[in-house]
């Protein structure tokens, strides 16, 4: 039993299409991988998957999370979902955070909205996950502005946010592309562990082969729309059978 | 195809205002200053399109009249504006720091300034006119055209083109001509729009009060003032020159977001 | 060519509060080094590494708060604008953002032949260029936003040759540029440097680019030079501590390959 399965998914603005027909299915608690160029259609199937397309955009196909259609469901019924069985981290942390708001609030109104936990109780969780992702002195960033953090300290507060419902399924889009290489190590493995520890499963955008290869055991390559190269990421990134998977690999090693 | 539509829309709108003044030199269907007591307040008919006023007068003739003026005020109270505001914007924005802070606070001090007040002092001095009402409207303006192109240039400054320019050794008047004028000629445009709009119903109400365009010169605003008593009775005296205020303020509004995005490179790909 | 020697650069920072001094931010800290001709100088830094400043700095862009530079034994950092000159001919850089660096509203041929001035034979220089960095001759009257992250960088590349410089500064340039992109830019820049007989100075935050291109490696951290050498010594025997754990996090796709294998 699949956690996701895409099936066909095509997305198009107006009779221009962007992406055709992607198939995948995740398992619960799988991380799988999904790497190619900008513009290859990445981040929209992930954008297609939350139901948060931008305005213009038609997909077609279908979306099921486990036994639902995704793909044409009211917009009720996917916010519902949204921040609890699927939550999703963006590149640019300082976006997603509100900026007048302290970041421990954040966290809690995360749970408290989706009736996870009560007020109270969500406070205590909220400054625990902070903790949970190594932030230091959980207690006091909690009572932090989202300006007074730095910006991998923002990326786990963000990440503090989506974990904070155990959601069946963590969507990363570039997660790690705005913050420096020492930071992204650290990012990283925050994620790895939160994923683990919350039995969550892992969709990891990235162009970054290394990071993939270190973060995901199954991967899928988009390239122009579509998925050319699929399997486990030994296999495509030990033997690549798709040209444009080797010449990923050439110009990255 | 929205972005073409507004430009056509804002043309027509703009198109129907100046059309008017234009013909207004030629014909009108009566004379707009004749003051007749037998037809005092006749309803919209065959003979007044959009009947008659309390003294008699022409409705339509007077509005034909009325769009110079709102045309003149709103032409050359923003072009003052704009001529001063933004040279002193795009100063501010790439001069020394104490020359940007200086005409910042000029800048706050005529803001602070109220037109009326202004407006009032030009007439005591000059005599109150159009042509008063129009400057101080235009200097009351300049300071929004002074903040908008001063912000834009400070954007444009902080560019890496405008650093690639200066390591090519290119001179500030380089830099401020072929990068930074274009640039912010968005800002100002959608400024011009608006400062249009806002200058027109300055004059009406400068007008209103006395202050503005003397009778029996015909305009827009002097005719909502003298319709005020009526409001109750003859609520068409008010409408009428509202209508065409609001016709004039609403094709400057489309033809300025029009001719900013008809002038962008960027977006000539999206059509 | 050019000598830095105990620069330092510091910025006061808007005020945080009425009372009290305006916070004093240091981007540089005292940092000397000397590139030779022909060098190929990398850079390498986190942000907030001050590497950035440095390269304003090194284009006479901005100026230092003490310390001197020196281009081909000529005092630069306290020189006025209008006798720069012939610094602004010789020192051209290339930007990070492919879109920023590029005015939307010139065309192409205007945004190359900017730093040419009113120089006659600027249109065959133009269509010179485009031909060095690989882009088609019809290119010179397109505007900016029609070309894609890579094609920009090469108009970038084509505006910095275009006064036939000595030193090219590269800040971030591929950094935003996807991996099969990237690599061919960093082709187009080695191909260049040779051909053009440049003096490459390459600002990046990624280790593995700077080593494949420059012979030379200066590490930043916090404004000062906590490592310079032979970038082959530098990489595969850091000396810094800073330097072994920028090489340790930054992901390498050999090892965990290799990881996966063991599994």
């Amino acid at each position: 039993m699949s956690l996701l399965s895409v099936e066909g998914l095509g997305i198009a603005a107006g009779s221009l299409p962007l992406v055709e027909d992607v198939s995948f299915t995740i398992a619960p608690g799988e991380r799988v991988g999904l790497i190619g160029a900008s513009g290859s259609g990445k981040s929209l199937t992930a954008s297609a998957v939350m139901g948060l397309l931008p305005e213009g955009l038609t997909p077609a196909g279908s979306v099921r999370f486990g036994e639902r259609e995704l793909l044409g469901a009211s917009e009720r019924e996917l916010s519902r979902l949204r921040g609890k069985n699927i939550a999703m981290v963006f590149q640019e942390p300082m976006s997603a955070l509100n900026p007048s708001m302290r970041v421990g609030r954040q966290v809690a109104e995360a749970m408290s909205l989706h009736g996870t936990r009560d007020r109270r109780g969500a406070k205590a969780a909220a400054v625990e996950l902070l903790g949970r992702v190594r932030l230091p002195e959980p207690e006091r960033t909690a009572r932090a502005y989202p300006h007074q953090l730095s910006g991998g300290q923002r990326q786990r507060v963000v990440l503090a946010i989506a974990l904070a419902n155990d959601p069946a399924l963590l969507i990363c889009d570039e997660p790690t592309t705005a913050l420096d290489v020492t930071v992204q190590a650290r990012v990283l493995e925050v994620i790895n562990e939160g994923v683990r520890d919350h039995g969550s499963a892992l969709l990891f955008i990235t162009h970054d082969l290394a990071v993939v290869a270190t973060m995901c055991e199954r991967v899928l390559v988009m390239n122009e729309g579509r998925i050319v190269e699929s399997g486990s990421t030994r296999d495509v990134l030990g033997s690549p059978k798709h040209e444009y998977t080797a010449r990923l690999l050439e110009a990255s090693a | 195809m929205t972005r073409n539509l507004s430009l056509l829309a804002g043309v027509v709108l703009v198109g129907l205002v100046v059309g008017t003044a234009l013909v207004s030199f030629g014909w009108t269907p009566h004379d707009p200053l004749l003051v007749d007591a037998s037809v005092r307040l006749l309803g919209p008919s065959g003979e007044f399109v959009f009947g008659t006023d309390k003294l008699g007068r022409d409705v339509a003739s007077q509005l034909m009249v009325g769009a110079r003026t709102t045309l003149y005020v709103g032409v050359v109270a923003v072009g003052i504006a704009a001529v001063v505001g933004t040279p002193l914007g795009i100063a501010a924005g790439m001069g020394a720091r104490w020359l940007g802070e200086l005409i910042m606070r000029v800048n706050d001090l005529v803001l602070a300034f109220p037109a009326l007040l202004l407006a009032i002092m030009l007439g005591a001095v000059y005599g109150a006119s159009t042509l008063t009402a129009t400057i101080a409207i235009g200097i009351a303006t300049v300071p929004s055209f002074a903040r908008i192109a001063r912000a834009g240039t400070l954007q444009v400054m902080s560019t890496e083109y405008v650093l690639a320019a200066r390591a090519g050794g290119r001179s500030r008047w380089w830099i401020a001509l072929r990068h930074v004028l274009p640039n912010i000629s968005g800002l100002v445009l959608v400024q011009s729009s608006v400062s249009f709009a806002i200058a027109v119903l300055a004059e009406a109400a400068l007008s209103f009060l006395g202050f503005g365009t003397a009778p029996p010169t015909p305009s827009w605003g002097r005719m909502l003032q003298e319709s005020q008593e009526l409001l109750a009775v003859e609520p068409r005296l008010a409408l009428i020159p509202g209508a065409a205020i609001a016709v004039a303020v609403l094709g400057f509004n489309l033809l300025g977001d029009g001719l900013r995005d008809r002038f962008d490179p960027r977006l000539e790909v999206r059509r | 060519m050019i000598s830095v020697s105990e620069l330092e650069r510091s910025y006061r920072r808007s005020r945080t509060s009425l009372t009290g001094p305006r916070p004093e931010v240091h981007a540089l800290r005292g940092v000397s080094f000397d590139i030779e001709r022909g060098q190929r100088f990398g850079i390498v830094g986190e942000s907030g590494s001050g590497k950035s400043t440095l390269v304003r700095l090194l284009a006479a862009l901005d100026r230092p708060t003490s310390g001197s530079i020196t281009f081909q034994g000529r005092r630069i950092d306290d020189l006025p604008e209008r006798r720069l000159g012939f610094l602004r001919s010789q020192v051209q850089i290339v930007f990070q953002d492919p879109m920023g660096s590029l005015d939307p509203r010139m065309r192409v041929r205007d945004i190359i032949s900017e730093p040419l001035g009113r120089r006659p034979g600027r249109r065959e220089r133009v269509r010179e260029l485009l031909d060095a960095v690989g882009l088609p001759a019809d290119a010179s009257e397109r505007y900016p936003h029609q070309f894609s992250g890579g094609q920009r960088q090469r108009i970038s590349l084509a505006r910095a040759l275009a006064p036939r410089p000595s030193v090219l500064l590269a800040d971030e340039a591929v950094s935003a540029l996807d991996v099969l992109v990237r690599k061919q830019i960093l082709d187009l820049i080695a191909e260049l440097v040779e051909r053009y007989e440049l003096t490459l100075v390459f600002v990046s935050h990624d280790l593995g680019v700077v080593r494949r291109v420059c012979d030379t490696v200066a590490v930043m951290r916090a404004g000062e030079i906590v490592e310079l050498g032979p970038v082959d010594e530098v990489y595969d025997d850091p000396k810094h501590p800073y330097t072994r754990e920028l090489i340790a996090a930054a992901p390498n796709l050999a090892a965990a390959l290799a990881g996966l294998e063991e599994e």
